[in-house]
């Protein structure tokens, strides 16, 4: 089962060299120009990339059984224990495995793509070695967190990228709305990590040790692969499935992530969509040995998947930030992911981490480069027309919502029918869960047909020459020398920002075809770090490719058909409109099915999103963080008052503890005999 | 355990009923003339001025603690010379590093003048 | 007499101590004589040599070994004297390094200090090695003695002589407890000695009587006086905010680690009886980590705040004591013991490295004008002073017990201990109470990063040195320490 071979011992490389990058920049960024701190980032990631690339041919070349490498991520040595407490042992080792490389590549190759887009995107930046050294530090630790060949490895990777996370979000502290956002972020997720901490440590207690596989067959997926109670397998599932809500941002922990858009827009593209919050997934699915054994744990994770994503849809349609669009759609197609894992499709949940990686990366970059465009302007109802302004952004986004919607041959649509056809053929619920999931994937094509509508096809409502649009753009002005407007107006991104958008709107458009029902080279890969759990489809594949297809259009459609009527402002219905009058009065023609697209979207969907966002999210769940954090507050003030500095005082409190410990002492021996 | 506690109790008995019997005995013997000047405070003689609650000078106190650490001294020395013929040579150095731990204590004191009274 | 070999021997396991006693006394007397209080560096200078030589002898000890004893049995040679006496001299080397900063700065310059650091070193030394409750007992008094009068060493400041006369009285009032619960265990038990008092009490079979009861809840504490457990921890804030900064470090690691290294002891010997006195220590490792955790957030002088948290981590690390007696799981042999007293003491040295090189940062930026511990003098340092900025967000970071950090490994260790012994209920409150004392050690780190300083310039230090080489020392231990524990282990000889 295990294979060594000749390439795996290049693989320290992987998170050494961004290592290394952090360290460089962290010593000596501030005294190196930008060219060289953003060259050597970027360039350590790319190198990254290639060694992965190089250790997947190697593992490639062995048979699929062999598929599996446990090595040491000290360089020249063999695996030595990094920790050694008792029976407690934990190497400082990597697993290279399918799923490990996977997401290997998915780090460094999208990771380097976006710091390339960083380097323009940052360029006016004071603190742009800052900037990079936090985001090296990033992609080590979630190198950490996937190569890692134990639990505690990736406890330690998942703490790490919850720390950069934090620090990016908040990369602008000067504005005190970002740090509070970061703060949110980062005790929101410390709320998953409680639950992380217990699922290890019930790993622990029932297996004995923390590492997945060993040579021996000695490692807990091995040993849980033999079977064991569906209880324990409960617990443990469900424990590290809460850990998996915080990093994954799903529900009730979702509500860091829309926040944390106020970090540099290449952080909202690598941290908060293409890799950190997928680490959720990468970890249920690694842990997929213990998952499948507990139908409970499992129905858990895709009720909770599949409510997330239906939820963050609804609430996606009615946003105005181009970036809170987009975030609440992340939310929702990690959802999906879940639900993939929920009914046992976990090479399908991994693949739309990857289209999903390609595509949404794609859209946050491209909605940077609208936002550079616009010199800082986020809020849609403020844009409009830039299809001709900026046509390479225009254009890849245009692949990007393709992708997202789920249109053929596109990467999303293969991706998302995957996971829907295997939910619908789940043993319990399966029709529910394919009826809600089609519908979210109506929601999803629609709002972002109508992102598409207010961003680039509709008249243009900004004002041109935008000094006075300033203001938080500040930060992610152009570059003086890009040969363009100068930050006068409306201009396209220089080269290092729309290269990585072509290349991933390359892999957005083709990059779903290593997944298509007929031939699934990408279930096949996956195979060998995955457990073997019996989904089916309760359909034909071909009949659920139709079905896919038909929601796509119906959303893109549904969007086009409202939208296409508003091209002066861009919006459905007025101010007045929105506040006085619900009934809309749309085209004769068209009236019957606006008014029940606009009833069900626009007044119910629109009510509901508004009420849920209102309500739950602002209200029920801030408001329950809010009073932990109050009460904690309110009580310390009131002990803080017994602390008088009387000596006395102190005297007599040390003769009540004694009393008190002296008494129970007595009494306890009391009561016993 | 219970005889443990009867010796002391007797000690105890002796203790007090041996204060007790010769006060007594005293009072029987000592011829009874009160005066009002027996029940001022005796203190060395002269009457006593002011109120006994004042600020002493902090020099009393290095003094009292020299003296304590001396009185330490006697109290381990006495022994140690009556029962020198039998512990031998290995106390004679325990009990010289013992004195010289002292003497650097005193030797540092004298030279911070700290028994100098100014 | 007694034989040559027995007294080569034990004159060997006292070495470390007798040295730190002479070095003390050459910078007493050099200092009124030789060099005439005229070089100051010196007294520092000697006062490092001296801890490094006890270092070497402290490690070169012969015949370590579990069990071994000197002095008629009333002093341990054993892994657990030495591993935490190697804790004491890094505290000693490390607040030797900020007294040399801070009280030139203050204007506290006096060779005394340094006299009293190494004398109540030995103190903290006797008492991690005692074997017997009296020589726990000389110990703990040598050590406070020192303590007692470093508090107050600014002595024209009147919160110093506040924290020293509040440290001395309640001090008293605590050795007054354990002294008579040591009176009341050997009632119960005949004797002292550690190891006689296990012997009897594993063989005598029935409940254990009243007065070993109150003695042994009187030494819990004596005990837990000294390591601040609520609610015999209430001298803490105002003592570690009145002493002068680097007396604070000092007295925070040494007494910590001394007051520790004798519980473990201690509650080692009273196993055997371990049902009556465990739900005590459980009762009050929690009612210390609920209310340690509860009292630091609203504080706002870092010295305050660094004091409920050193209580906070003395409720973790009772933890480890009420993981001590599980010798037995389920009636299978356990290592929880081994577990708990491994896990106690690399949270000691975590505990020195981020408490001392935390306090070093307030060292580090007081001067003579300004005694820089309140959390507004913090503000923008991230812009300030860089260095130790950072320095004092990894502290903060591992304080909270956030990977890859030290704080987090000794967490993680005692976290496991605990679950081994079966004190799941200790191990989950630890787990709720640390998430919560993250959002205060935060805080500090949102300060110093994130908000603008605002005050005015103060007289420059005049030399900064000695903390910044603390500052540096502790942080590199707390990283590197925190990546790979093994490597402590190697080093101290701890560990499997």
């Amino acid at each position: 089962m295990i294979y060594q071979f000749a390439q795996a011992n290049l693989v320290w490389l992987i998170p050494g060299l961004p290592l290394l990058g952090f360290l460089f920049h962290a010593f000596l960024g501030k005294r190196m120009g930008k060219s060289v701190v953003g060259g050597i980032a970027t360039a350590v990631v790319f190198a990254s990339f290639a060694i992965s690339v190089y250790v997947l041919m190697g593992l490639m070349s062995h048979p699929e059984e062999l598929r599996r490498a446990q090595v040491s991520l000290l360089p020249g040595s063999d695996l030595t224990p990094w920790i050694e407490i008792g029976a407690f042992k934990v190497n400082y080792g990597a697993l290279i495995d399918p799923l490990s490389m996977l997401m290997c590549l998915i780090i460094t190759g999208v990771g380097g793509l976006i710091h390339l887009y960083a380097v323009g995107y940052m360029a006016q930046d004071k603190d742009f070695s800052r900037f990079f050294t936090y985001l090296n530090l990033f992609i080590f630790f979630m190198l950490t967190l996937v190569l890692g060949d134990n639990l505690l490895l990736m406890f330690v990777g998942w703490e790490g990228v919850g720390l950069c996370s934090y620090l990016l979000i908040s990369f602008w502290f000067e504005d005190t709305e970002n740090s509070k956002a970061g703060n949110k972020a980062f005790i929101v997720n410390r709320i998953g990590d409680v639950g992380f901490a217990l699922g290890v440590m019930a790993v622990f207690a029932t297996f004995g040790t923390l590492t997945y596989h060993t040579p021996q067959g000695s490692g807990f997926l091995d040993l849980a692969a033999k079977g064991i109670a569906p209880a324990i397998a409960t617990a443990i599932g469900l424990l590290l499935f809460v850990g998996a809500c915080g990093k994954s941002a799903q529900f009730p922990l979702h509500v860091w992530l829309p926040d944390a858009m106020a970090g540099p827009t290449p952080v909202s593209a690598l941290i908060h969509a293409a890799t950190m919050v997928t680490a959720g997934v990468v970890m249920i699915t690694r842990v997929s040995p213990i998952i499948v054994q507990s139908p409970i744990a499992m129905t858990v994770i895709a009720v909770v998947g599949l409510f997330t994503a239906v939820f963050a849809a609804t609430i996606a349609l009615t946003q105005n930030d181009i970036k809170k669009v987009l975030a609440y759609s992340t939310v929702s197609q990690l959802g999906f992911m879940f639900l993939g894992c929920g009914v046992g499709a976990f090479s399908a949940g991994m693949f739309h981490v990857t289209t999903h990686a390609f595509f949404k990366a794609l859209l946050f970059l491209g909605a940077g480069s609208v936002i550079h465009a616009l010199s800082g302007e986020q809020d849609m109802r403020k844009m409009g027309g830039l299809a001709k302004r900026i046509p390479i952004t225009y254009w890849t986004m245009v692949i990007g919502w393709l992708a997202i919607c789920g249109v053929p041959p596109f990467a999303g649509f293969w991706s998302k029918d995957e996971i829907l056809g295997l939910a619908s053929g789940a043993p319990s619920w399966g029709v529910v869960y394919y009826v809600v999931g089609l519908a979210t994937a109506v929601m999803t094509a629609f709002y972002m047909t109508r992102l598409m509508y207010k961003t680039f096809w509709t008249k243009q409502r900004f004002v041109e020459a935008g000094h006075d649009a300033h203001g938080h753009g500040d930060h992610a002005d152009t570059e003086p020398d890009a040969g363009h407007g100068h930050g006068h107006g409306v201009h396209e991104s220089p080269p290092k920002m729309w290269i990585p958008l072509a290349v991933l709107a390359v892999l957005s458009a083709i990059g779903g075809l290593i997944g298509t029902p007929w031939a699934n080279k990408f279930e096949h890969f996956l195979e060998p770090s995955i457990a073997k759990h019996e989904a089916h489809h309760l359909f034909a594949p071909n009949i659920g490719l139709l079905i896919g297809v038909f929601a796509a259009a119906a959303g893109i459609l549904l969007g086009r058909a409202l939208y296409s009527k508003k091209m002066e402002t861009g919006e459905l219905l007025t101010a007045e409109e929105k506040a006085k009058n619900p009934l809309y009065q749309g085209s004769a023609n068209l009236w019957y099915i606006d008014g029940w697209a606009y009833r069900t979207f626009v007044i119910w969907g629109g009510g509901f999103a508004t009420a849920v966002w209102q309500w739950i999210d602002k209200i029920l769940i801030d408001g329950m963080v809010n009073a932990v954090a109050a009460v904690i507050g309110f009580t310390s003030e009131l002990f803080r008052r017994v602390q008088t500095g009387y000596i006395r005082a102190y005297a007599m409190s040390m003769l009540v503890g004694v009393v008190l410990v002296v008494a129970g002492l007595l009494l306890g021996s009391l009561g016993k005999h | 355990m219970s005889e443990l506690y009867l010796t002391f109790a007797v000690f105890g008995a002796v203790a007090v009923g041996f204060v007790c019997v010769n006060l007594f005995i005293a009072r029987l013997a000592r011829p009874s003339a009160p005066n009002p000047d027996k029940l001022e405070t005796y203190e060395c003689g002269p009457l006593p001025v002011g109120e006994a609650w004042q600020q002493f000078n902090v020099h009393y106190y290095l003094f009292a603690l020299l003296f304590v650490v001396f009185e330490v001294e006697a109290a381990f020395l006495y022994p140690w010379a009556v029962a020198y013929k039998q512990v031998g040579r290995y106390a004679v150095v325990e009990m010289l590093i013992f004195v010289a731990i002292l003497a650097a204590g005193l030797g540092y004191a004298w030279r911070r003048k700290a028994i100098e009274w100014e | 007499m007694p034989d040559k070999s027995v007294i080569i021997g034990d004159m060997q396991a006292i070495l470390p101590m007798i040295v730190l006693w002479v070095t003390a006394s050459v910078i007493a007397l050099g200092d009124v004589s030789l060099w005439k209080r005229g070089n100051k560096a010196i007294n520092p200078l000697l006062a490092i040599v001296g801890v490094l030589v006890a270092f070497k002898f402290l490690v070169n000890t012969p015949r370590v070994a579990s069990g071994a004893t000197a002095f008629a049995k009333s002093l341990a040679i054993d892994p657990l004297g030495q591993i935490s006496g190697i804790a004491l001299l890094v505290t000693a080397v490390l607040s030797i390094l900020l007294a040399w900063t801070y009280l030139k700065n203050r204007g506290l310059d006096h060779a005394e200090y340094y006299v009293l650091l190494l004398l109540s070193l030995t103190g903290a030394m006797m008492m991690a090695s005692a074997n017997d409750l009296i020589v726990l007992f000389l110990g703990l008094e040598i050590l406070s003695f020192g303590l007692y009068v470093m508090a107050g060493f600014a002595r024209t400041e009147e919160r110093s002589e506040e924290a020293s006369v509040k440290y001395f009285l309640l001090g008293a009032f605590g050795s007054a407890f354990l002294l008579y619960g040591i009176a009341l265990v050997y009632g119960a038990t005949q004797s002292t000695n550690l190891e006689q008092i296990r012997a009897t009490l594993s063989s005598s079979s029935g409940a254990p009587g009243p007065m070993l009861l109150a003695g042994i809840g009187l030494l819990i504490v004596g005990l837990g006086f000294k390591a601040a457990i609520v609610p015999f921890h209430q001298w803490t804030p105002d003592v570690y905010e009145g002493a002068p900064t680097a007396a604070t470090a000092y007295m925070a690691g040494a007494a910590k680690i001394g007051a520790f290294a004798a519980m473990l002891r201690v509650f080692g010997a009273l196993t055997p009886v371990a049902a009556s006195w465990l739900p005590a220590i459980q009762i009050l490792a929690i009612v210390t980590m609920v209310f340690g955790n509860l009292l630091a957030v609203t504080q706002t002088n870092v010295k305050r705040l660094l004091a409920y948290s050193s209580i906070a981590h003395a409720g973790y690390l009772l933890v480890a004591i009420a993981a001590l007696p599980s010798e037995t799981v389920n009636g299978i042999a356990s290592n929880a013991p081994d577990l708990a007293v491994g896990g106690a003491l690399f949270y000691l040295f975590a505990y020195v490295f981020m408490t001392l090189g935390a306090f070093g940062v307030l060292v580090y930026l007081s001067s003579k004008g300004r005694d820089v511990q309140h959390v507004n003098d913090l503000r923008g340092l991230a812009k300030r002073e860089p260095a130790a900025a950072y320095a004092m967000m990894f502290f903060m970071l591992s304080l909270g017990g956030i990977p890859p950090t030290m704080g987090f490994m000794g967490k993680w260790q005692i976290f496991y201990a605990a679950v081994t012994g079966q004190q799941i209920m200790l191990a989950i409150v630890m787990a709720l109470t640390s998430a919560m004392a993250v959002y205060y050690y935060l805080r500090v780190v949102w300060v110093m990063c994130f908000e603008e300083t605002t005050e005015a310039a103060a007289p420059e230090p005049v030399a900064r040195t000695g903390a910044m080489a603390a500052i540096m020392l502790a942080a590199a231990a707390t990283i590197v320490f925190g990546i790979a524990p093994n490597l402590l282990n190697a080093i101290t000889g701890m560990g499997p």
